[in-house]
């Protein structure tokens, strides 16, 4: 039995002759000569990821200026931080959107450009006050004019993510990157074998205060981070370091097509190997870890898991679904995430990286509850109303006599079992008779006629007719069969109403 | 050699490429298509001592055609080896190689843009 103190290993570190290790070599260590061996012989395994972190941001001071200004709003390269902290003080956050450019350029990209060197636009506003009368402020400044520039970012390290998949028939575009229609494409995101909270997954080492690498400079762990859910193994950490040390190889902002902007963020931790109990769980390797392959085609919080994979599987390259080969790729850098792992050992070597004690433990059970919500949103079923059919086949007049007399744009086309199989408009209908087209119906129909079910949120419904620029959606049950309709107008005279509870 | 066409309103409605075929014997080989309202776009792979031929036959039926000879290009600089291009490449022309860098072979590249919106960090970008 290995017992070390990480006294004894920063004394190790001091005098040149600690044994370091990245968590993909100690795996294969602890493979080939067993894990108590693996322990006698490395002080210290380096772990690290380099994946997009959203929930990422830095605090700024900008010191005071002359006349002074309380900013109530400020923009930096008209992307918005929130200043409701101090007069000169404010959060930029990765993925707040530029005013002016939209998803091409956000927080994270106003950080990248500020570690580069670049001047930033600042701009200020405020209502005056007799000790802070300036009401507006515009100056060029960069990072070096700001006295602190304090990373702070609430949930990084995921210990491993959901896998993407989408099973509809349109690509979507997702924060797990484009997903190909009927299960073209499997995303998945997290460094596996390396990554650090699934070294320690029972955080016996890493803890409040626990020394890192972020960004590539020293930082340090806040906190667990927010929704740290350690009980299904999806632990995070709130962790902050010194944006002024950092460095572009290991900070990049990052566009998700469609989704917003993020952060892509290096990060690495160093496990002190103090006993056996911690180098078996630093041996982990990716056939190990499991995560969950899910339908990102349903938009909501809990979505469809198809089947669990271990990264080992992700990471070959396809995995088999229902005796399909799906290909796979990862949204986070495994290449810079063994980058990561690799400078911090070269550090630790070097004398140049010291390891911290945690000042408190990390919980290491628990899970994040989902949010309560007061105001239940509506149902489709709660707001469709019913609609009449009209079988294919019959003719155009028909269609126009149908519509005429139930006083609705909107009709249906079902076959002889009631499943939906088109939708004509008044208009489709008004157009044909006017250009005496009066004949077989289906010609002037919509045969890809977009749908709701009777379970999804109101929502969607919203979401589903701005996106696609129409006005009406049928309801189909699992059958396609026409259950009843939603229109644009019916649900802004619902919101305008306000929500029948 | 890769060609992207592009059909206007007035001659959408033509089987022009079953016609090219025909009269030239070449054999086209459709990598791309896309109708979008009133217009069309099909990327076609023509063998190299036929090009001129084909290039011809379908200019004369009124047919915009560009030459493809650069493939996406990726900024091996600033390129993060993510991989959130690997999975959206319809023809296997992304993969990781051994050491998970991202490589791109641009002979097998169709030039369908998948990956240019994929990519996080826009090191992708399309030449034409």
């Amino acid at each position: 039995m290995v017992r070390r103190t990480i006294e004894e290993i920063n004394k190790k570190i001091k005098d040149g002759s600690v044994n370091v290790v990245t968590a993909e070599e100690m795996t294969a260590l602890a493979q080939e000569l067993g894990v108590g061996e693996a322990a006698r012989q490395v002080d210290v395994v380096t772990t690290g990821t380099f994946g997009a972190m959203c929930s990422s941001g830095v605090f700024f001071n900008f010191g005071h200026s002359d006349p002074p200004i309380k900013m109530q709003k400020v923009w930096m390269n008209d992307v918005e931080a929130y200043t409701g902290i101090a007069a000169v003080d404010a959060y930029l956050g990765a993925t707040q959107l530029s005013d002016t450019k939209g998803m091409d350029y956000g927080g994270s990209h106003v950080l990248e450009d500020l570690i580069e060197g670049k001047e930033i636009w600042l701009k200020a506003t405020a209502y005056g006050t007799d000790c802070y009368p300036r009401k507006r402020i515009d100056t060029s400044i960069t990072l070096d004019d700001m006295n602190t520039a304090t990373m702070v970012n609430p949930r990084n390290a995921y210990q491993k993510y959901n896998a993407a998949i989408n099973c509809s028939s349109k690509t979507i575009y997702t924060y797990m990157g484009t997903l190909l229609p009927n299960s073209g494409n499997v995303t998945y995101s997290g460094s596996g074998v390396l990554s650090p909270l699934s070294n320690d997954p029972t955080y016996q080492t890493i803890g409040i205060g626990t020394r890192i690498f972020l960004g590539g400079a020293a930082g340090y762990v806040v906190s667990e981070g927010t929704q740290h859910s350690p009980s299904g193994g999806f632990g995070t950490l709130m962790v902050t370091g010194d944006l002024k040390k950092m460095s572009r190889e290991y900070l990049r902002a990052a566009t998700f097509h469609k989704y917003g902007t993020s952060l892509y963020v290096g990060l690495g931790i160093p496990i002190p190997v103090l006993n056996d109990d911690i180098a078996k769980a630093a041996a982990v390797s990716d056939a190990d870890i499991v995560t969950g392959i899910y339908d990102y085609s349903t938009p909501r919080r809990t979505k469809p898991e198809l089947r669990k994979v271990t990264y080992e599987e992700l990471k070959s390259g396809m995995v088999d679904l229902n005796g399909r080969e799906v290909k796979t790729s990862s949204l986070s850098s495994f290449y810079k995430a063994r980058q990561v792992a690799s400078e911090l050992k070269s550090r630790i070597k070097k004398g140049k990286f010291f390891l911290s004690p945690p000042a408190e433990r990390l919980r290491a059970e628990g899970t994040a509850k989902p949010m309560k919500q007061t105001l239940e949103m509506p149902l489709i079923k709660d707001v469709m109303m019913p609609v009449g059919t009209i079988m294919v086949g019959f003719s155009v007049y028909e269609a126009a006599k149908k519509i005429i007399q139930d006083k609705f744009n909107h009709l249906p086309v079902v076959d002889g079992e009631k499943r939906l199989v088109g939708i004509v408009t008044s208009w489709d209908v008004s157009k044909a008779l006017a250009l005496s087209k009066d004949g077989d119906l289906a010609p002037i129909m919509t045969r890809n006629v977009i749908t709701v079910a009777p379970d999804d949120p109101a929502d969607l419904a919203v979401r589903l007719l701005e996106k696609h620029n129409i006005s009406a959606l049928p309801v189909v049950d699992r059958d396609r069969k026409v259950l009843g309709i939603v229109t644009g107008e019916g649900l802004s005279k619902l919101i305008s109403r306000g929500v029948p509870q | 050699m890769k060609l992207l066409l592009k059909f206007n309103t007035d001659i959408i409605k033509r089987p022009i490429i079953s016609e090219t075929v025909l009269e030239t014997g070449v054999m086209l080989d459709i990598e791309r298509a896309r109708v979008e309202g009133p217009q069309g776009e099909i990327v076609v792979n023509v063998p190299d001592d036929s090009c001129r031929e084909v290039v011809n036959v379908l200019r004369h039926k009124k047919v915009e055609v560009t030459r493809l000879d650069v493939p996406v290009t990726k900024d091996e600089e600033n390129c993060t080896h993510c991989g959130a291009c690997v999975s959206v490449c319809p023809v296997g022309a992304i993969a990781y190689e051994y050491d998970w860098r991202v490589r791109m072979d641009e002979k097998l590249c169709v030039q369908c843009g998948n990956c240019v919106t994929a990519c996080p960090v826009r090191v992708l970008k399309l030449s034409v």
